[in-house]
């Protein structure tokens, strides 16, 4: 289990379903990745920016009263400590060496909730590289901060108004980007999606995430989790926390999807799509029965994606993980459990796995082990958006 | 040998250019497109590309992208457009008639079934931009199944040779090599290597050259007719339709592909 084969297969997902003018551009990317891999001056350039600048090690803590409020022990791992606020920065800080040794001046990138552009903005100023963010026209509304942090950094944030405006049609212009400027340009993908080595790629810069947890809980408790707890989006954050725990086959892993209205609309491929491909990789896909990619909704742009990272449908087919919905509104209420119970702001999409962990705390852990959520972001970007739906909830 | 190529062949041997427009099957809307598809052929296209709209177009630029979504949002659907395409295919059996679409409509029927729906509307062959030599390898079995579909490869200028050597090798039909670097549209200026990487994909290769994305007027047409063996155009079409008035489309195509043919054939004859 684990690593793609040659050709970026996990299983039967995956691939590089793009146009020809970019995979000459994918096979260097591939075989720079796998130089810097085996150069330990990557390696020690990289730790080190996520020491000194990035903050890492992110602690592991255990939330006490959430603990008691929910009947099991409950461990968040502060992915939402990291400079810029999210997971984003361990993926970027990768891929931004990496361009920077490939000799690429030009980033573009795609972002939904804002926090990938914030993050490759970030970098993009750290390394004096030229940053150009596609993000969708409704995503611009609901996450004006983040668009305002981008612009500060230094990127250019253009808006992308086709299709609903939203993480797919931002994904879409991002990779027709690359390959109108495919000499001088690397494309900073932010999660585990698209074509061969990305979402090898990703998962690799974001393990970092599940090694250290890995390591944290077993010199605290001397015993690993019981459940693994991660939203899916793409699914970096969740690949980011689950890979390194593959084999322990004691620990039980569950990915939440964006369940939207808790009806027909959402956001939740592995739960109610089917195989198909989307922007390069073939995977499970939100799609009618034509073919036609189908819009999705929900209240965490981060999630609002009808596509999922090929090794996830990989993980679900092998019957490795669960993955459940949450809707919209159950986010929204762990959002809140999580703020007035132990300080914390989550993210929207953290809201999410928090939600989770609450349904499978109530039904109790063997021995009572802890349920380790991934708290992949802060929640300060959501602020307006989380303000608006309360008072919307509340009259 | 399939009837792509053979219509190449005769197309060579008249000493001239193959002119193939493209066309968004369901805009502006299902009915007014069958009528543009007879229009272009009358205009003296000697093979015509039939797009299939897809929601999520990612080698298409801003033209493409608006009329495939417009064509979904009259309600096209890949069934009725096939059947569009087969009547025009019926109606004039010298033409051949390929099919361009995204990968994801063939998976979402089953590639079998979408190739069979093909062979049985005589249909000729098929571009598929997204389907990389790489990812081609899963299907190819089932592409071999049905020989009289002609599945055309895509070159680019920055495929290095030895990709340019398979690409040719693997290509049935014709070989499609993208002018620029980018997606489709009209009015790019062409990348400063085409003359040369077209000069070497003429040494690895007999088959036919036909040249696509960025075509603007005659003037690039008949730029592009004298470095391969035929043009291929789509953006400035579509962009034509849309400034027109339903009803008009059609001469308007005519029209504009009148003005490409001369230009193409009085370039061939100077030269």
């Amino acid at each position: 289990m684990g690593s793609p084969d040659p050709e970026g297969y996990f299983g039967q997902f995956g691939g590089r379903f793009v146009p020809e003018t970019v995979i000459p551009a994918l096979l260097e990317l591939e075989e720079s990745y796998r130089s810097a891999l085996e150069d330990a001056s990557f390696e020690t350039s990289l730790s080190d920016l996520r020491k000194d600048y990035s903050g890492r090690p992110t602690p592991l803590y255990r939330a006490e009263r959430l603990s008691e409020a929910w009947g099991a022990p409950i461990d968040l791992k502060r992915e939402d400590l990291n400079h810029t606020g999210a997971h984003k920065i361990n993926n970027c800080l990768g891929q931004g060496l990496l361009a920077v040794r490939m000799e690429k001046s030009r980033i573009v990138a795609e972002t939904g909730a804002g926090q990938h552009g914030v993050a490759t903005a970030t970098v993009s100023a750290l390394l004096g590289l030229k940053a150009v963010i596609y993000m969708g026209a409704e995503d611009i509304r609901r996450q004006a901060p983040n668009v305002a942090r981008m612009r500060l950094l230094g990127a250019e944030v253009r808006p992308v108004t086709s299709g609903r405006g939203t993480l797919k049609d931002a994904t879409s212009e991002a990779l027709r980007d690359w390959v109108s400027n495919v000499r001088d340009t690397f494309y900073l993908l932010g999660s585990t999606v698209g074509p061969h080595p990305y979402p090898e790629m990703v998962r690799s810069f974001q393990s970092v995430i599940g090694r250290e947890a890995r390591e944290q809980i077993l010199t605290r408790d001397g015993e690993l989790p019981d459940t693994l707890v991660a939203c899916v989006g793409g699914g970096s954050n969740a690949m980011g926390i689950f890979y390194p725990f593959l084999q322990d086959a004691d620990v039980k892993m569950v990915g939440v999807e964006a369940g939207g209205d808790g009806a027909e609309k959402h956001a939740a491929p592995l739960s109610c799509g089917r195989p198909g491909v989307l922007h390069g990789a073939y995977s499970y896909l939100m799609q009618d029965e034509h073919g036609q990619v189908q819009e999705t909704h929900s209240i965490s742009a981060g999630l609002d994606y009808p596509g999922v990272g090929p090794e996830h449908s990989y993980l679900l087919e092998q019957g490795r993980v669960q993955y459940v919905r949450v809707s919209d509104q159950q986010a929204l209420e762990a959002f809140e459990e999580l703020t007035r119970r132990e300080g914390i702001i989550p993210a929207l999409e953290s809201a999410h796995a928090l939600a989770s962990a609450r349904t499978i705390a109530r039904e109790g852990t063997e021995g009572g082990k802890s349920i380790l959520v991934n708290l992949s972001g802060r929640g300060d970007k959501d602020l307006n958006e989380v303000i608006r739906l309360l008072e919307e909830r509340d009259g | 040998m399939g009837k792509i190529a053979e219509r190449f062949g005769q197309i060579r041997q008249a000493g001239k250019k193959a002119l193939i427009p493209y066309i968004t099957a369901g805009y502006p809307d299902l009915d007014v497109s069958e009528k543009i598809a007879r229009a272009a052929i009358d205009a003296g296209a000697d093979i015509l590309e039939i797009g299939i709209p897809f929601s999520d177009p990612i080698a298409d630029g801003p033209s493409i992208q608006h009329s495939s979504q417009s064509a979904l949002d009259a309600g096209a659907t890949p069934a009725d457009c096939l059947d569009m395409a087969a009547r025009v295919a019926a109606e004039r059996p010298d033409v051949p008639v390929l099919i361009m679409t995204y990968v994801n409509l063939l998976l979402a029927v089953g590639l079998e079934v979408w190739l069979d729906r093909m062979k049985e509307r005589g249909l000729a062959g098929l571009i598929l931009p997204d389907l990389s030599l790489e990812s081609y390898g899963r299907y190819a079995s089932t592409f071999q199944a049905f020989p009289e579909i002609e599945l055309v490869q895509l070159a680019s200028v920055v495929s290095p040779k030895s990709r340019l050597d398979i690409l040719a090798q693997k290509t049935r039909g014709f070989l499609y090599v993208v002018s620029v670097t980018g997606v489709t549209g009209a009015g790019q200026s062409f990348d400063l290597r085409l003359a040369e990487r077209m000069a070497t994909i003429r040494s690895l290769t007999d088959c036919p050259l036909a040249i696509g994305f960025g075509v603007d007027g005659p003037q690039s047409a008949a730029t592009l007719a004298a470095m391969g063996d035929g043009v291929i155009v789509g953006s400035l079409l579509v962009e034509a339709i849309r400034s027109a008035d339903a009803q008009d489309a059609p001469a308007v195509v005519a029209t504009c592909l009148a003005e490409l043919r001369e230009g193409m054939d009085f370039k061939t004859f100077r030269k």
